[in-house]
């Protein structure tokens, strides 16, 4: 009897130690993709403009995706361990909310809707000649791609994509590109741009 | 207070002594608060854009809070410990923004940092510490005081990192600067023969004059890396620093005798 008492005492008392930080365990969200927009981004000047039309220099142009997001049924994450997620001596709690995506994004394709030089006529892809501008460099699209999802922690309402041209067109005039993002359950969402004038 | 004042108080306070006290021990154990001027004799060899990284002035102020001596008769031994600084150090900030925005503000808008804390002014040891430790010996004769010494110890200075993000003008060219070198702080180890001459003015309190002299060698390599983010091409280039420094300094101050 004083054998079970005395695990009781330690069991209880670990319980104590390591679970006195009042945290509650993460609640995970899904979300998914719902439809997108483009934009032209004037890069010309210090910071970049979105526009709808007009003249861009060439060497400036890249493109806003803007893809809009929708939150799921959420899932409770479960802790079967009775332990809180959190020790005693780093009470460091986890986020409450954690929003993670439902389908991933598998490829980006971006169109070029006019001729844009002497290899890559009208409807061709030209997804080579842009790269993702991420917070600290330039990635080509691939590499994008192939980033861990993003997970946030307070509701999000769209995710944007900063894609910048690094090979300027050979002919300049108006140009037209077409985005066609596929994601990882087949959906595919597309979006045109409207007409800008590369000089 | 103006020279003329410092002059007389000197005078005063050395006039009166002669006629108050005669019976005076053997200097055995003191304590010498000083300060005074450093000159370079000879400077930090650069012109390189990492120049006011480096947290090094040719000409600086020095004081002494911390120097101890003490002697086993005309024999003993010494530990000094001083602040340097020059005033010229705390704009070296902003002439290095400002050399890095000329440099490349034609073609790019440029945001460059650095991680120099030249604000971060310290009291005690200021932006350059010396510190140094050894043999003195030491001839009285009446109220005056000779000492010389033969030290050796460090020259301690911060060398600090560089960074521009460069954003063409008119283009999407992305560009990534950063100066760095591998240590932090440059410990530079020195010679520092000195002399003081001083003055008995009470038993316990002597106006000393001190004459120093440093010599030590450094050795920085900074690194330039510039990093073309359209195009992952990286270049990198070194600025090396090998001098030897030659410095004197003058100083004044008080030795207090506690044994």
């Amino acid at each position: 009897m004083r054998k079970i008492g005395f695990i009781l005492i330690i069991g209880l008392s670990l319980r104590f130690i390591v679970s006195c930080c009042d945290c509650n365990d993460t609640t995970v969200y899904k979300y998914t993709f719902n439809s997108m927009k483009t934009m032209h981004i004037d890069n010309s000047g210090q910071s970049p403009h979105y526009v709808e039309g007009g003249i861009i220099p060439k060497e400036a142009y890249g493109l806003q995706i803007e893809l809009a997001l929708s939150q799921l049924a959420y899932n409770k994450s479960l802790n079967f361990t009775g332990f809180n997620t959190a020790y005693a001596f780093d009470c460091f709690c986890p986020p409450e909310i954690a929003y993670f995506a439902q389908d991933t994004i598998s490829e980006i394709r971006i169109i070029t809707l006019n001729d844009f030089d002497i290899t890559h006529k009208a409807n061709s892809e030209i997804s080579d000649y842009f790269k993702v501008l991420t917070s600290t460099n330039y990635l080509t699209i691939p590499a994008y791609v192939d980033t861990p999802e993003i997970i946030y922690y307070e509701k999000p309402e769209h995710d944007i994509i900063l894609v910048y041209l690094m090979k300027p067109p050979a002919i300049i005039g108006e140009h037209r590109f077409k985005v066609e993002i596929l994601l990882s359950d087949g959906t595919t969402l597309a979006s045109s741009t409207t007409i800008i004038n590369l000089e | 207070m103006s020279l003329k004042h410092i002059i007389v108080l000197i005078l005063m306070m050395t006039a009166y002594p002669v006629y108050a006290q005669s019976d005076l021990k053997p200097i055995k154990w003191v304590v010498r608060p000083s300060f005074g001027k450093t000159l370079s004799i000879t400077k930090l060899s650069g012109g390189y854009i990492t120049d006011n990284l480096v947290e090094f002035g040719s000409n600086t102020y020095y004081w002494q809070f911390i120097s101890s001596t003490y002697f086993f008769k005309k024999w003993g031994i010494e530990f000094s410990f001083s602040g340097n600084h020059s005033s010229k150090l705390n704009s070296n900030y902003d002439i290095f923004i400002s050399q890095v925005e000329n440099k490349y503000s034609e073609n790019y808008f440029v945001t460059a940092a650095s991680g120099a804390a030249y604000s971060d002014f310290n009291i005690v040891s200021g932006t350059i510490e010396k510190g140094s430790i050894g043999p003195v010996y030491k001839i009285e004769k009446d109220r005056f005081v000779l000492i010389g010494r033969a030290m050796i110890g460090t020259t301690s200075f911060d060398t600090n990192w560089g960074s521009a993000d460069l954003k063409g003008k008119g283009t999407n060219e992305l560009i990534n600067i950063h100066w760095s070198n591998d240590r932090v702080l440059e410990d530079c180890f020195s010679l520092n023969p000195s002399f003081t001459f001083g003055y008995r003015l009470f038993g316990r309190i002597v106006l000393d004059f001190d004459v120093s002299y440093w010599i030590y060698k450094i050795d920085i390599d900074y690194t330039e890396t510039i990093e073309n983010l359209n195009t992952s091409e990286i270049q990198s280039q070194s600025y090396t620093y090998s001098d030897w420094i030659n410095e004197l300094s003058f100083g004044i101050g008080l030795m207090i005798v506690l044994k």
